[in-house]
């Protein structure tokens, strides 16, 4: 028997490809969109770009460094965006129009990252990851600290995925709305492209341990540094396991008393 | 003619009740909009800190803190960029063909729905949160600062319906124009002052953004409420505005003029 896995793997693959035929179709709006990601991502390196021409900059944290932090941000937040279409999930759940991928016999949170695409996000993890590899080369790095970054952007990321999908299950239980999640996550964005001390104590509760961003974009960025010890990597590590542990849970439990149009 | 008045105010009035469907949606708007300033709240007072300087750019930090305030509470009625998604949606939806027909002109009908859009966005987030700053942030406003501002939100907003207008009547030949729509409206935020203030770009960049419109959507209302752009200042930019303003409306009219004729909608 095939390992449910690999299965679940192929059909998320493959629904990537009949999503990235269909985006492709309307060119003119496919070339706009990755324009427009583009464009939104710009904002956070001009920002920083002007910060350090104008003064020197947030403590702790050269140039190349912010750079490095906004480009990790960005693509954490553009690549859980190409994963996870709040509006469009929502939109499938309010509708019913996520019945017929629930009764496919793959795993849930494969069937939800499946079933939509925000494959306009592409761009901005091409330019982040460009803006990303410029930075990480201008400020030097070693293995140890690659091997550690990678690895807190992947738990982190996955901790961003679960938590958002958790999220929308809530919100879809109480507003049958995405507006505040949508709305949540353009904040935490913005928010997530900046050292979180300059939020002081309670913003760093905030978007660690209530939000799990800065477990995706501040804490990788540190270990690439090497400004993070051992014990604060396998805190940051077992932090964000838990947290993804309690949203796929929560997010289970909700699938439960799913309901949508039609009953 | 007063039955024609109101007919026109009539449309008005419609654009401003729709808006009251989402009252809900307005609330999270302020809230996250109040969220987001104090993001670059934090960003600049960390910077301020190290920095060791009372003033960047002419702004000290009590400035900088206003001015991200000021953005976000003037961003959501200083331009009309639902006029095009009005457009849009008539196209798509097939309702433009139902439109056309009305005693109304079906340009005045999108302008005075949008209008009335904008104004209930300017009386349920920009007048609260500027009033919150007013209270806070101690503004001073002179009677003259007052002036300004309303004429720089109705200039921009004058000048951003023209731009948004033509960008709209796009979806007669393209059908679907939410990517365009939302990259001009990017390029709005950027060109004009929403992600930082402009007087803090190199002077080259400053003096082209100084020839285009769309300073007059955030930067310089914002720096006329925080009282730093001189008079001088002030007005060259409402003429820049004017100057802007006459050539895209003779546009739009051209513009509309040539693309009516092909409108086609659900049933041909």
């Amino acid at each position: 028997m095939e390992n449910r896995l690999v299965r679940d793997i192929r059909f998320y693959l493959l629904s990537q490809y009949y999503w990235w035929r269909g985006f492709l179709v309307y060119r003119e709006q496919a070339a706009m969109w990755l324009i427009y990601s583009i464009i939104n991502t710009a904002y956070s390196y001009i920002t920083v770009a002007v910060i350090y021409a104008v003064s020197s900059g947030i403590a702790g944290w050269s140039y190349y460094q912010m750079l490095f932090l906004v480009s990790t941000a960005t693509i954490v937040m553009n690549a859980l965006y190409y994963n996870v279409n709040i509006n469009w999930l929502m939109d499938l759940l309010r509708r019913g129009g996520m019945d017929p991928y629930l009764i496919r016999p793959y795993g849930r949170i494969s069937i939800f990252l499946s079933a939509q695409e925000g494959i306009s996000s592409a761009s901005a993890i091409l330019g982040g990851f460009v803006m990303l590899l410029y930075s990480a080369f201008k400020i030097g790095f070693n293995a140890i600290g690659l091997l550690a970054y990678l690895t807190l952007v992947v738990v982190g990321g996955v901790t961003l995925v679960l938590f958002t999908l958790m999220l929308i299950m809530l919100f879809y239980h109480l507003l049958k709305s995405a507006n505040f999640v949508q709305r949540l996550l353009s904040f935490v964005q913005q928010a997530s492209q900046y050292p979180l001390a300059v939020y002081g104590f309670v913003g760093q509760l905030i978007f660690t341990l209530v939000i799990p961003v800065g477990f995706a974009s501040y804490y990788p960025a540190k270990a690439f540094l090497s400004s993070i010890s051992a014990l604060g990597f396998s805190e940051a590590i077992a932090i964000a396991s838990a947290i993804s542990i309690v949203s796929y849970v929560a997010f289970n439990k909700l699938q439960i008393y799913y309901t949508s149009g039609g009953g | 003619m007063f039955k024609t008045i109101d007919r026109y105010l009539a449309v008005l009035v419609i654009g401003f009740k729709q808006q009251l469907a989402y009252k809900k949606d307005y609330f999270l708007t302020l809230g996250f909009r109040i969220f987001a300033s104090f993001i670059m709240v934090a960003v600049w007072t960390a910077v301020y800190l190290n920095s060791d300087v009372t003033s960047i750019g002419g702004f000290t930090l009590p400035q900088m803190y206003l001015y991200f305030f000021l953005i976000n509470a003037i961003a959501i009625s200083s331009f009309n960029e639902p006029i095009s998604e009005n457009i849009q949606d008539d196209i798509q939806s097939g309702t433009v063909t139902t439109a056309l027909v009305k005693p109304v002109a079906y340009t005045a009908q999108i302008f005075l729905n949008s209008l009335g859009n904008n104004i209930f966005a300017g009386l349920a987030v920009t007048l609260p949160f500027l009033a919150l700053i007013v209270l806070i942030g101690h503004l001073a406003l002179s009677i003259q600062a007052i002036a300004f501002f309303l004429i720089e939100m109705a200039l921009s907003f004058t000048v951003s319906t023209f731009i948004f207008f033509m960008i709209g009547t796009l979806a007669v030949y393209l059908t679907n124009i939410w990517g365009i729509i939302a990259v001009t409206e990017s390029l709005y935020m950027l060109l004009g002052g929403g992600v930082v203030p402009l007087s803090l770009l190199p002077s080259w960049a400053n003096n082209i953004l100084a020839l285009l419109p769309m300073q007059l959507s955030l930067y310089l209302p914002a720096a006329t409420l925080l009282g730093m752009a001189s008079t001088g200042e002030i007005l060259q930019s409402i003429l820049v505005g004017l100057v802007w303003a006459v050539p895209l409306f003779a546009l739009s009219v051209l513009v509309w003029n040539r693309v009516r004729g092909k409108i086609t909608s659900v049933g041909g």
